[in-house]
């Protein structure tokens, strides 16, 4: 009898254990990354939040289904990231309408105090520029600074080739460049 | 054309490292356009921001109280096949099944089957004669058969009794067909039948260690009804067994006198 209790009761919990620690050590490891992907393309704080959410939920809903073998950690969870981002702009269609007055700042973020207002000020002009960029340029920018991608990995998730990337990256950046310096004047 | 693809290069290159912590290195005549876009890359980068703890510690308290909910759903569901061997009753239906199954096999083995190594006697007393014999191995069946008379010389014209005696030795019952066998009586001189027993035609089944005997009286008379004397020995015919002869051999043979009146 204690044989069959022991093997009738090792089942279940040890693969749920195994499943929380491995989810929670990912989430450590691709939370920030994926939230600042969103902060790139949402200029909404809470929006950014949101949609960081959503995306953690639909993965924590795939996890025990993933396999490591068809695809990295990172290109499977910004895989859901951009299509929950695409199913955001779809649904809402703000995605050109954005006005600076929709543009916060996080309530939680610590400002020091060297932090001048016209930082913060040239902050949220950066921050509608980048909203300007075509999609494709706005990804790539999100995903090299937000995601901390680099170009091969990028490639490979936009089906480019790497110095695709490299040229519309840095063409991008020249573009918010002179963009932001007409706004700020 | 050549600059433009160098600048988008050493950007690549400049704003991999500044993105993982390092610095620019200050390089003299670098491209003023590059410089100017680099010195921008580094302002969007500025841009970047880590969610705040209250958002992180939160999400996370959510998404693992959502992971508990569904380890415990897919619990739930296991348990519809899990449980029920979870219970007592069905623990002990299991158990007993197991139980039974080890008994079979170890019966099967012969644990527990007594010792029925078939162990050749003879005894001989000063007027009898028993010999006992078994069936070969090969044939399948264990049985114990022994002969005897029930004197070792017999004055001419007396009776001789020849008893015969099988027992079961197999675990289980035992079915013998024709009996009793045919049984001939040899002259030790010639080697030759002078009177041979007809086999019979009864069937006996007999239950584990179960004992059946046969007397059989020849009046000493060969198959011409003439009365004999000398040196005789008994030779037995095949048992019959599921429609299958089964060879008897005697260890030792039996012989008994005859002797005339002087």
């Amino acid at each position: 009898m204690f044989i069959l209790n022991f093997i009738f009761s090792i089942v279940p919990e040890r693969i749920s254990q195994s499943t929380t620690e491995a989810f929670t050590a990912f989430y450590n490891s691709f939370l920030p990354k994926v939230f600042r992907y969103f902060s790139y393309n949402i200029a909404d704080v809470h929006q950014a939040e949101d949609l960081t959410s959503i995306t953690f939920e639909k993965a924590l809903t795939k996890f025990e289904s993933y396999s490591p073998d068809k695809a990295s950690p990172a290109t499977w969870i910004f895989t859901i990231a951009r299509n929950t981002l695409f199913d955001y702009f779809r649904s809402s269609s703000q995605r050109k309408n954005v006005s600076l007055d929709k543009i916060t700042e996080d309530p939680e973020d610590q400002q020091t105090p060297e932090q001048s207002f016209l930082e913060k000020e040239e902050s949220q002009i950066l921050k509608k520029c980048l909203l300007k960029l075509s999609s494709k340029e706005q990804e790539i920018i999100s995903l090299k600074f937000g995601a901390d991608m680099n170009n091969r990995q990028i490639a490979a998730m936009l089906s480019l080739s790497d110095s695709n990337v490299g040229i519309i990256l840095y063409r991008a950046v020249r573009k918010l460049r002179v963009e932001f310096a007409e706004s700020s004047k | 054309m050549n600059r433009e693809k160098e600048r988008e290069k050493k950007f690549t290159e400049y704003l991999d490292r500044m993105l993982a912590g390092g610095e620019i290195p200050a390089v003299p005549d670098m491209d003023e356009e590059l410089r100017e876009t680099l010195d921008f890359a580094r302002k969007v980068a500025g841009l970047r921001r880590e969610p705040s703890t209250g958002y992180q510690s939160r999400l996370r308290a959510s998404l693992l109280q959502k992971l508990e909910e569904s380890a415990r759903k897919s619990a739930e569901k296991k348990a519809g096949f899990w449980g029920i061997w979870r219970q007592p009753v069905w623990q002990g239906v299991v158990t007993a099944v197991f139980v039974v199954i080890i008994l079979s096999v170890l019966w099967r083995a012969g644990v527990f089957s007594p010792s029925i190594t078939p162990t050749p006697t003879t005894t001989m007393t000063q007027t009898t004669m028993t010999q006992t014999v078994t069936t070969q191995p090969a044939q399948g069946i264990r049985l114990s058969f022994s002969v005897r008379t029930d004197k070792a010389v017999y004055q001419s014209g007396e009776d001789v009794e020849i008893i015969l005696a099988m027992q079961n030795n197999e675990p289980g019952q035992l079915t013998l067909e024709n009996l009793p066998p045919i049984i001939s009586l040899m002259s030790a001189d010639t080697a030759k039948p002078v009177y041979t027993f007809a086999g019979g035609k009864e069937t006996h089944t007999l239950a584990p260690n179960q004992t059946i005997a046969f007397t059989l009286v020849w009046n000493q008379e060969d198959f011409e009804g003439n009365p004999v004397t000398g040196r005789y020995y008994i030779e037995l015919e095949d048992l019959v067994h599921q429609g299958m002869p089964v060879q008897l051999h005697l260890a030792q043979p039996v012989e008994f006198d005859i002797q005339s009146y002087r």
